[in-house]
């Protein structure tokens, strides 16, 4: 027997890729679901700006992992790959989820007021309403990009893009969480109670996700006990479960029941960079922790 | 019509001919090789022996790496050959990744053997034909196919392990070889349905 390795075809860039799609894509939902209710205004439009902000960060960061970056244009024009391909058309749903995120977002801002929509008129509202599509599809893709390639068990499971899923959402609620520090005048005590509560049904759900994903993918085999082990390393096990999601559960359970301002603001916006950093090392330790089947 | 290739372990010594005259004939860079030979320890003492495995592109049927790629870079011949253009491969690696075989590599950097930057004459007129930042692997020797000539490797061959032939005809040597010694394939749970078969030692 060999020594037990993670596949080293892709590392960081797509390790942080996956997260800014999840956060992004995230971030965008919550904020368009505010927007909807025409709550928390300023919070809302940021969000909306951050999200396929992100994912275009991200995506560019995929661009310039590639070997050849020039020739990036060539993912749009073989449409033949669409049939099986999910690289290719993660490719065209990632464009337009930056694209129309972008559009939506935009006639906010001062700068942008001369664009001939608005959030409001019936153009604006289809675009919204397309982007917040797209922003559902936008974190769980990178689970169908991973989680088709068959010679990785630890990928090759349907638990892995509702995780991804899980994760995005609760990184979006986040972020949400700090951008609302900054506007704790508008949001208030209440406001900050309501995106506790969303973030503590989300990590609940993500943590019984996550213990489903690695107790049934173990039972999947030699390999895919070796990626578990692998997995199992202090920097997830602390990191992404203790400190990302179990910390931040308790706290964000505590700030519940407090109804001083202070206490709240600075809870949540502990808890959440809390989870951004959980969501990062997740993303971090099964991307890497991905053991190829052996060959026989 | 189905090119492929039989691979008599029983023949096979582990002598690594196959890999250089791979390497001689593609003048591979550093660090890159479209085959190799993987040999592990089988059975228990006293019984215990050495089995070496070849192991080219199994140019597969259903090519996993082949249902990844997003730009259509990979292709399938009608003759069963599964070839990279390298004018159209971006380099994402995710064929690298798909290919259950490990038969893929990518190719980041063109290094030669001799260090100094100087390349032999010959590595330049070889890696000419390679692009930096693309998948590269096994091509079965496609242009030597087109010249009537056997791959290098089975040309190679010194117990003559190798057989190399149009599976798809049943009075080919291959077909003949499969049927009557029950070939094996690789990892055949994953519906890849290779074309290169193994007669188990």
């Amino acid at each position: 027997m060999g020594k037990t390795e993670g596949q080293k075809s892709w590392g960081w860039p797509v390790v942080i890729y996956v997260f800014l799609a999840g956060c992004g894509g995230g971030t965008f939902i919550f904020s368009y679901l505010l927007t909807i209710l025409g709550r928390y205004e300023p919070v809302a439009g940021i969000g909306l700006l951050i999200g396929p902000v992100l994912v275009g960060i991200g995506s560019l960061l995929l661009m310039f992992d590639l070997g050849s970056p020039v020739r990036c244009y060539r993912l749009f024009t073989a449409p033949g790959t669409l049939v099986s391909s999910w690289m290719a058309r993660g490719a065209w749903i990632l464009t337009a989820f930056i694209i129309l995120g972008l559009a939506y977002a935009l006639p906010t801002l001062a700068f942008f007021e001369w664009l001939p929509w608005n959030k409001t008129s019936v153009p604006g509202l289809i675009i919204g309403a397309a982007a917040a599509f797209l922003a559902l599809i936008v974190p769980i893709y990178p689970g169908f990009l991973l989680g088709v390639i068959r010679s990785v068990p630890l990928w090759n499971t349907p638990v892995l893009p509702p995780l991804f899923f899980l994760s995005g959402l609760d990184t979006g609620v986040a972020l949400l969480a700090l951008v609302s520090v900054v506007y704790r005048a508008v949001v208030g005590v209440e406001g900050f109670h309501l995106l506790g509560a969303g973030d503590i049904v989300l990590i609940v759900l993500l943590l019984i996700t996550l213990l489903a994903y690695l107790e049934i993918v173990r039972q999947g085999g030699i390999t895919a006990a070796e990626s578990v082990r692998l997995l199992k390393r202090p920097l997830f096990i602390v990191g992404a479960i203790v400190c990302g999601m179990l910390v931040p559960l308790a706290l964000l359970i505590v700030s519940a029941f407090a109804s001083n301002t202070a206490t709240v603001v600075a809870i949540e916006g502990f808890a959440g960079i809390l989870v951004l950093l959980g969501g990062l090392l997740l993303r971090y330790s099964v991307v890497t922790s991905g053991v190829r089947l052996a060959v026989r | 019509m189905r090119y492929g290739m039989v691979i008599d372990l029983k023949r096979c010594v582990g002598c690594n001919a196959c890999t250089l005259a791979c390497r001689a004939k593609n003048g591979t860079p550093a660090g890159i090789h479209y085959h190799r030979v993987e040999k592990r320890e089988v059975g228990k003492y006293p019984t215990a022996r050495m089995e070496f495995r070849p192991i080219p592109c199994m140019h597969c049927q259903r090519p996993a790496c082949l249902e990844v790629c997003p730009t259509g870079a990979t292709y399938k011949r009608s003759d069963g050959l599964v070839l990279i253009d390298q004018n159209i491969c971006i380099g994402c690696r995710y064929c690298v990744l798909a290919c259950p075989y490990e038969a893929r590599q990518s190719l980041a950097r063109i290094e030669n053997y001799f260090g100094f930057g100087m390349k032999t004459p010959y590595e330049t007129m070889k890696h000419s034909d390679l692009d930096a930042g693309t998948a590269v692997k096994c091509d079965f020797c496609a242009d030597r196919l087109e010249e009537g000539l056997m791959p290098a490797c089975v040309d190679t061959c010194p117990t003559q392990a190798r057989t190399f032939g149009d599976l798809d005809d049943p009075a080919s040597e291959v077909a003949a070889l499969v049927v009557r010694n029950r070939g094996t394939v690789l990892r055949e749970e994953l519906g890849t349905k290779p074309s290169v078969y193994y007669i188990d030692g």
